[in-house]
């Protein structure tokens, strides 16, 4: 018997290979994302262990919030600190680090604009052995006009030594000239971080910690282990300063980047999940058809003897051998395709470092055994129904088997789009967005794509009459396609459900994104007062930005907006804003449901009407707030406001704020102009007082919303981008029914060859119905889309997406995709069909 | 006598080369006369087929010419082979001669449909009545018997005024009142329209409805019978099984 399954694969053996390229593709969408993350794991670790080589125990300030809150979340340490651990017993070296977040301006005087690894000033020490640092090239920096820059950025920005840069830490530009070009020692990744080294005092003096630093790496001497260290080290250290050991300190790193990975993973893996969906589809489409066509083989084999359990075997063992092949081969691709992801990625403006390429056998086994189960899964139904074709029909001349009962299609179908429905619903319901509650919107989305699936036969031959009307009216060719295209509803569906699935997910995503869109721009048209917001993309920038702007004539409020984390009440760590008060209605319109936020300047905080709702809270309640720097304080709350998208859910004034938080700087300051002064003259009055700060951006209103579009849409392609896959995988799917169907019509093909068909008419033909197929599933992926936006955006109403918005001509997009798929799926078909000789296609039976 | 309808001049045609080829065509010569029913007999393996498709510009010949009216056909690039079949040619093969998804109707147009030409109503009407396939005319071929699915195909044959109908055993997988009905209206499409038909057979009977039958035997033309009757047809045949 599975002599007999090994040659009817063979046999069979090109009509299998599209749909196990579906899995493969799929695979290697699975192998890539953790032959990525693994790689990117893998250089992060080495940068790791490069930066604490040699480093025994590191002395930081303690954070009241176990959150990883980054470098400058934390106060600063003292020389005088510094000073006294030297004197400690075993301590053979103290290496302070002084480092942060800076702008580098490039020689043209535009600021590097980046996205993910951040440009950090660095204070060096490279004498020191603890030092990672080195100068490839050039000169040392020393004092307050030298800067070395690392080699990969000089590269990349064609930046030699001796040229000018501008460098804008906490305060304004300083103009600094490029001495010498940075790498590591031990020739490890930096990460894709930007490096501006100088000398230590230029580096305190650029992030405004005179006398201070980040922290102090020690070294031990010979003998002393780390935690003899750290013990030693901390008699000494005052209250709010701690010494961790190294092992402390890279456990809780890889931590937190296993987290961070781990979430990179899973969003590609969903992609991947996605691809396989379909995948499964095509899977099951072509085993049915092959089933179908197979039915007088499998008919004599019963016939001569093999019992149902043999046919059922005889089908799964060749999705077994299908699957397997297939996993191989995409394990394989997948090493490829990760590299080339990150070139997507990159493409998209999300920079990763660069580094080996990580292969570990967890990935070959997971691509294996996910191939197999789904290829097998997926094969099943039809193993199942070739196991009930009966004996007597190898008899028979009928072909594939006809239409089974619609009712009880229809009452499945239901069933199951209901429970995807009712599983989206409750999974949507949730804003936590908790592990099980995302699941749960997977599994209700899997479930409502297959309940579409069951249910669109039943519409599958009016919505293809429809749409091959346009065909039908160009002539005979196109009218026989339309006819090809609805007479088997169920083939036709199964075929569109493939494109349906990855086109419904962009039409989500757009409509999603449009809704978002459309929420700003009201909420803009609404909330904001100001005529002016300064950022500086989605960077933070240092105070002195609001200082230079605060004189300039014709402005009539400048308000600095501060942002930050703390725990508040019971709803754990929070962002915060922190805003003067007194400017800010001027700027942006708060309606005060009770209090008054005045109040703010004289301590306390004030809350939206959905967190106080959430946390019980009413004005002249106390609320307890953790900060990072500070502890545990209460604040009495003085206002409750309504919901409002830029204040967010938590206000407290500026002096709060800098009173608990180390880092000062700002996400935005709001300006109104005074009023009478044109705009243009307002707006050349920032730009003179802000000629220092390239890294600035003045935008007005229709500016701030042209850049959030610009977000989003950047957002919205890279997803689309990478539901790209799961289109390509559906064309397949088209091509192959297609192809399996050129097959089936061999004698109506020379038939109508032989009354006078011209080539051209065939391939027009099998063009006809590919479309009108393709496009039955971008229809159905649009309104599937749409509803799933729907669901979505109502959820996130509370998060303060409150229109909902249908992206029309994104939407047109994907149908006329849709269309193209549909062509690019018939070019190799209707080639084939195209040039069958007629004598032999009308000899066929 | 006006020009023949098909003319055949010293076609050859061999499958496959060297010592392996066979011959299908050796020579054979053949005009078939306008307005007549010809029906080309002969045993399996005689090469009767072969000369069909050739003669309907289906199958491309090794030397020789033929002609269908005015038009020589050998050297015809494929797409003017198929605009020849669609507009001057009618076929009625063994099986298989209808589109599923077409109804009756839509069946019987479609060589005109492909061509873009809208049907003479006139001459369809007469055409269909001739066929007795009015009430069944929108139903599809899969709700039809086999005898009405051919008599639907002679239908398709006829509705463009083809030059000639060329049938390859027609009556091949019909019982014999069915077979009967077809042949019948093939005779008289020839005999009160004058269109000329070529119908290929090995069956005595089927032959017997023709104005003539020329006889083929090894790839070569071995004899012509006029006015010929099923009995006269037999007797001539019997006369091959004796030679082999």
């Amino acid at each position: 018997m599975l002599r007999a399954t090994l040659r009817s694969l063979l046999a069979r053996k090109l009509r299998l290979l599209l749909a196990s390229f579906a899995i493969l593709l799929g695979v290697s969408f699975v192998s890539g994302a953790f032959v990525l993350t693994d790689s990117l794991s893998n250089v992060f670790q080495q940068l790791f262990t490069s930066i604490n080589k040699g480093t025994a125990v590191t002395v930081q300030s303690s954070s009241a919030l176990e959150e990883e809150f980054g470098e400058e979340e934390r106060e600063p340490i003292r020389q005088a600190v510094a000073d006294r651990v030297a004197r400690v017993d075993g301590v053979a070296e103290v290496l302070p680090q002084i480092g942060g977040q800076a702008t580098l301006v490039l020689p043209n005087g535009k600021a590097l604009v980046k996205r993910g690894p951040p440009v950090l000033v660095v204070g060096l020490k490279p004498e020191s052995p603890q030092s990672s640092l080195t100068i490839k090239r050039g000169v040392m920096p020393r004092g307050p006009t030298q800067v070395a820059l690392d080699t990969q950025t000089a590269a990349k920005q064609h930046i030699k030594v001796g040229a000018k840069v501008g460098v804008i830490g906490k305060g304004p530009r300083r103009t600094m000239t490029v001495v010498g070009l940075l790498g590591t020692k031990d020739g490890a990744s930096r990460g894709g971080a930007t490096i501006l080294g100088v000398d230590q005092a230029t580096a305190q003096r650029l992030l405004d910690k005179a006398g201070a630093y980040n922290e102090l790496s020690l070294a031990a001497d010979p003998g002393v282990t780390n935690a003899q260290l750290r013990d030693r080290v901390a008699k000494v250290l005052p209250k709010g300063i701690e010494a961790v050991t190294v092992e402390q300190t890279v456990a809780k790193e890889s931590a937190s980047l296993k987290e961070d990975l781990g979430f990179f993973n899973t969003f590609l893996l969903a992609f991947a999940g996605i691809s396989l969906f379909v995948g499964a589809f095509l899977i099951f489409n072509t085993f049915s058809m092959l089933v179908a066509q197979r039915t007088r083989e499998l008919a004599l084999m019963r016939a001569l003897g093999a019992s149902r359990g043999q046919i059922t075997r005889s089908v799964v063992v060749e999705a077994v051998v299908v699957g397997m092949v297939s996993s191989l081969a995409g394990f394989v691709l997948g090493i490829g395709l990760a590299v080339g992801l990150g070139g997507v990625l990159r493409a998209f403006g999300i920079e990763l470092p660069e580094g080996d390429t990580v292969v570990r056998l967890r990935t070959f086994v997971v691509c294996l055994l996910v191939g197999v189960v789904i290829t097998v899964l997926a094969a099943f139904i039809p193993a199942r129904r070739a196991s009930k074709v009966s004996p007597v029909q190898a008899m028979r001349e009928s072909g594939p088997a006809e239409d089974r009962s619609l009712l009880r299609r229809t009452l499945i179908g239901s069933v199951i789009l209901a429970v995807g429905a009712g599983c989206l619903i409750v999974g949507l319901g949730d804003t936590a967005l908790s592990d099980g509650s995302l699941q749960l919107v997977g599994l209700g989305a899997a479930l409502s794509f297959i309940g579409v699936t069951t249910l669109s036969p039943l519409f599958a031959r009016p919505v293809a009459g429809l749409l091959g009307w346009p065909f039908a009216r160009l002539g005979a060719p196109g009218r026989l396609g339309r006819g090809n295209a609805m007479r088997s509803p169920r083939r036709t569906s199964a075929t569109a459900a493939a494109l349906m699935i990855g086109l419904a997910l962009v039409a989500m995503v757009s409509t999603l994104g449009q809704s978002v869109k459309e929420s700003l721009r009201a909420t803009v048209a609404s909330t904001l007062g100001a005529d002016y917001v300064l950022n500086s993309g989605f960077m933070p920038f240092s105070p002195a930005v609001a200082e230079a702007v605060k004189g300039t004539p014709g402005l009539a409020a400048v308000v600095p907006v501060r942002a930050g984390q703390a725990k508040i009440g019971e709803a754990g760590i929070s962002y915060l804003q922190g805003i003067d008060p007194s400017g800010l209605q001027q700027v942006i319109k708060v309606t005060v449901l009770h209090g008054d936020l005045q109040a703010l300047t004289r301590g306390g905080i004030a809350v939206s009407e959905k967190d106080a709702k959430k946390l019980g809270l009413k004005v002249g309640k106390q609320v307890p707030v953790t900060w990072a720097r500070t502890g545990t304080h209460p604040l009495e709350v003085v206002a409750v406001y309504k919901d409002n998208n830029f204040v967010g859910g938590y206000l407290v004034s500026d002096k709060t704020f800098d009173q608990n938080v180390t880092n000062k700087d700002l996400v935005g300051v709001a300006i109104k102009a005074k009023s009478g002064t044109p705009p243009a003259q307002s707006r050349a009055a920032l730009e003179k007082a802000l000629s220092d700060y390239p890294n600035i951006d003045i935008l007005d209103q229709a500016e701030l919303i042209a850049e959030q579009d610009n977000e989003i849409d950047n957002l919205l392609n890279a997803v689309t981008g990478l539901l790209v896959l799961s289109v390509l995988i559906a064309i397949l799917g088209i091509i192959n029914t297609l192809a399996l169907s050129v097959v089936e019509r061999t004698r109506e093909l020379g038939l109508l060859r032989a009354v006078g068909l011209q080539r051209r008419q065939v391939r027009w033909m099998i063009l006809s119905e590919s479309v009108v197929i393709a496009v039955y599933g971008a229809i159905l992926g649009i309104l599937i889309g749409l509803a799933f936006g729907w669901a979505m955006v109502s959820a996130l109403r509370d998060e303060g997406i409150t229109e909902f918005a249908v992206p029309v001509s994104r939407l047109l997009i994907v149908l006329a995709v849709g269309a193209l798929g549909g062509v690019l799926a018939a070019l190799l078909p209707a080639r084939r069909a195209a040039r069958m000789d007629v004598l032999q296609a009308i000899a066929t039976t | 006598m006006t020009t023949p309808a098909v003319r055949a001049t010293d076609v050859r045609k061999s499958y496959g080369k060297g010592d392996t080829a066979v011959t299908a065509l050796a020579g054979v010569s053949l005009d078939v006369a306008a307005g007549k029913m010809t029906a080309v007999m002969g045993p399996s393996g005689s090469g009767k087929s072969t000369l069909m498709h050739c003669l309907a510009g289906l199958d491309s010949v090794d030397s020789g010419s033929i002609s269908i009216g005015d038009t020589e056909v050998v050297g015809l690039g494929d797409k003017q082979l198929t605009a020849l079949r669609r507009d001057r040619v009618g076929f009625v093969f063994q099986q298989y001669n209808l589109l599923p998804t077409l109804t009756a109707e839509e069946n019987i147009t479609l060589p005109l449909d492909i061509a873009g030409k809208k049907p003479d109503a006139a001459w369809f009407q007469q055409v269909v009545e001739a066929v007795s396939l009015g009430d069944r005319l929108h139903h599809r071929p899969a709700e039809l018997s086999g005898g009405q699915q051919q008599r639907v195909a002679c239908a398709r044959a006829l509705v463009t005024r083809p030059d000639v109908v060329f049938a390859d055993e027609p009556t091949g997988n019909l019982d014999s009142k069915s077979g009967a009905e077809v042949l019948a209206f093939l005779q008289r499409s020839a005999r009160e329209y004058g269109q000329t038909v070529v119908i290929v057979t090995h069956d005595p009977v089927a032959a017997g409805y023709a104005d003539r039958v020329v006889f083929l035997a090894d790839g070569l033309l071995v004899d012509t019978m006029e006015k010929p009757t099923a009995k006269k047809v037999l007797d001539r045949m019997k006369r091959f099984d004796s030679h082999v």
